[in-house]
């Protein structure tokens, strides 16, 4: 029967491998396949004089004639190989002589190893800076697009964001050590001294779980992220219906027959972030039950007349860093312009709030922003309908 | 290793160049040549072995003259030669102010 372990120990870390594949042996597991990730063993008799030596293969598929013959002869056994780096072999007998019994010549058979793991090194640091100059140049960029949106980098970059760097700073950082555990091996033979024995560095086997928690973790997030329909939301948030002066239904209450669109559904998105989790954004969208009327308004119905449907996006959050509400809000005020059109912010007084800002588009009047905070309570509002936001900040002020 | 700026010889790598002095050589001869020369002294695992025998090919320090199935047989080259001529002539220095110093130390006493 196979067994199948997660290889605990990195494959730069040769005396840690074969010290876990010899405790492997002697509790009755032998091995049939190892990679990196995965060891498959196959249940034998326990033995416990097992010895497993990981032998460079210098960029060879098959291991020399002369090599097997002279391994042989000293009672060694092949295995195969180890991802392509390693010939991994294997005797039972305790009086057979060690493979290396010249320090400074073991160090030379790491040559190779050596020399190819500085160069995968290389080629990590060279990819790995050029993710983080990508990620540092997409900031560069929203800074100069509008560095008012800045701030919100806070809040976004301590989601999932900040989960996926600390996943990618501390793979960077294992890896650095296991090459470093390699590179000092093979120095330190070549000088002729002998490594002091170290414990092998266990915490490999949590890489692969650790990297599916972390995609979990990413995956689940976007799932979280995706909008869902209003229905049974309980949270706080300004129903658009309340701002109407006038009765308004929503799309599948007027046209059942028709398959509802996405652009048309009332949905809540939430976030997740450490600055701000309880975060989310509510789409609104109604109309009018009034058909094709009004001509300045949105949704063109027939002979190029609209039907009055107002929309309202709003965004809520409660930072866990109250001094940044403001510079929160009026960042997220930022990130809500619509950019084709001029804006003009008014800061009002309001009781029980730390601010108040209207702001409204100078162009057709249609869209008005609104922003409100109170203590670490933040609420932005888009609207696009007739209605003043001045004139019902009471109802905007209760959500915070 | 003369040819290489690693330092002198080890012991290993000595006897194995050695072993090439009288005749060309394959791997067990090697090892039976060292074991029986060191009288068991110096041992000589067949990793160490097959590294040298690589590393010297490498450098030109042998030749392989031979394949008959897994056997190999090398021969030394010119460069080897005066590679273990240049060793020895260490050794012999260090011996010999080694012998100096002690017969100094002697005298003293």
């Amino acid at each position: 029967m196979n067994v199948y372990k997660v290889t605990p120990v990195s494959l730069y870390d040769i005396q840690g491998l074969e010290q876990w594949l010899e405790k492997q042996a002697a509790v009755g597991r032998f091995p049939l396949r190892v990679t990196g990730d995965y060891t498959r063993f196959e249940r034998r008799d326990a033995v416990s004089s097992a010895r497993f030596r990981l032998e460079p293969s210098n960029g060879q598929e098959f291991v020399e004639p002369e090599r097997l013959e002279l391994y042989s002869q000293a009672g060694w056994s092949y295995f195969g190989t180890v991802a392509q780096m390693y010939f991994l072999f294997y005797t039972f007998d305790p009086a057979a002589p060690e493979l290396h019994t010249d320090l400074v010549t073991q160090g030379l058979s790491l040559e190779w190893l050596a020399q190819r793991t500085k160069r995968a090194r290389r080629n990590t640091r060279i990819w790995r800076a050029a993710v983080l100059g990508l990620f540092l140049a997409g900031i560069f960029l929203g800074w100069t697009t509008d560095p008012r949106r800045l701030p919100l980098l806070l809040r976004d970059l301590s989601g999932s964001a900040l989960l996926f760097l600390v996943f990618f700073f501390w793979m960077w950082r294992r890896e650095e050590e296991e090459v470093r555990l390699l590179l000092d091996l093979q120095s330190s033979l070549e000088l002729g001294i002998s490594p002091a024995p170290k414990p092998a560095i266990h915490w490999h086997q949590w890489m692969v779980p650790l990297a599916l928690l972390t995609l979990i973790l990413l995956i689940g997030d976007k799932l979280y992220q995706s909008p869902t329909s209003l229905e049974g939301f309980s949270r706080p948030y300004v129903d658009l219906a309340v701002l109407e002066s006038e009765p308004m239904a929503e799309y599948q209450e007027l046209f059942p027959e028709e398959r509802p669109q996405s652009w048309n559904r009332n949905t809540v998105s939430r976030w997740f972030s450490l600055l701000a989790p309880n975060h989310y954004t509510v789409e609104q969208h109604l109309y009018s039950f009034q058909a094709g009327t009004s001509p300045g308004s949105l949704s063109p119905e027939d002979d190029e007349h609209f039907r009055y449907s107002p929309s309202l996006t709003a965004v809520y959050f409660h930072l866990t860093i109250p001094p940044l509400a403001r510079t929160m809000a009026m960042a997220q005020l930022a990130q809500m312009e619509l950019v084709n059109l001029p804006w003009s912010y008014e800061e009002v007084d309001w009781p029980g709030l730390d601010l108040a800002v209207l702001a409204r588009n100078q162009r057709d009047g249609i869209w008005q922003m609104a922003a409100v905070v109170k203590g670490s309570r933040v609420a932005v509002f888009r609207y696009a309908g007739r209605e003043n936001l001045a004139d019902h900040l009471d109802v905007l002020a209760s959500v915070v | 290793m003369a040819g290489r700026t690693k330092g002198p010889l080890t012991e290993p790598m000595y006897y194995v160049l050695m072993s090439f002095l009288r005749s060309g050589m394959c791997g067990t001869e090697i090892t039976e040549f060292v074991a029986q020369k060191t009288q068991g002294r110096v041992c000589l695992g067949p990793g160490t072995l097959y590294t040298l025998l690589a590393k010297f090919q490498e450098e030109e320090l042998i030749v392989e003259t031979e394949i008959s199935g897994r056997k190999r047989t090398y021969c030394i080259t010119e460069k080897g030669l005066a590679a273990f001529r240049e060793e020895l002539a260490r050794l012999r220095a260090c011996v010999e102010n080694g012998e100096e110093e002690l017969l100094q130390c002697a005298k003293n006493l």
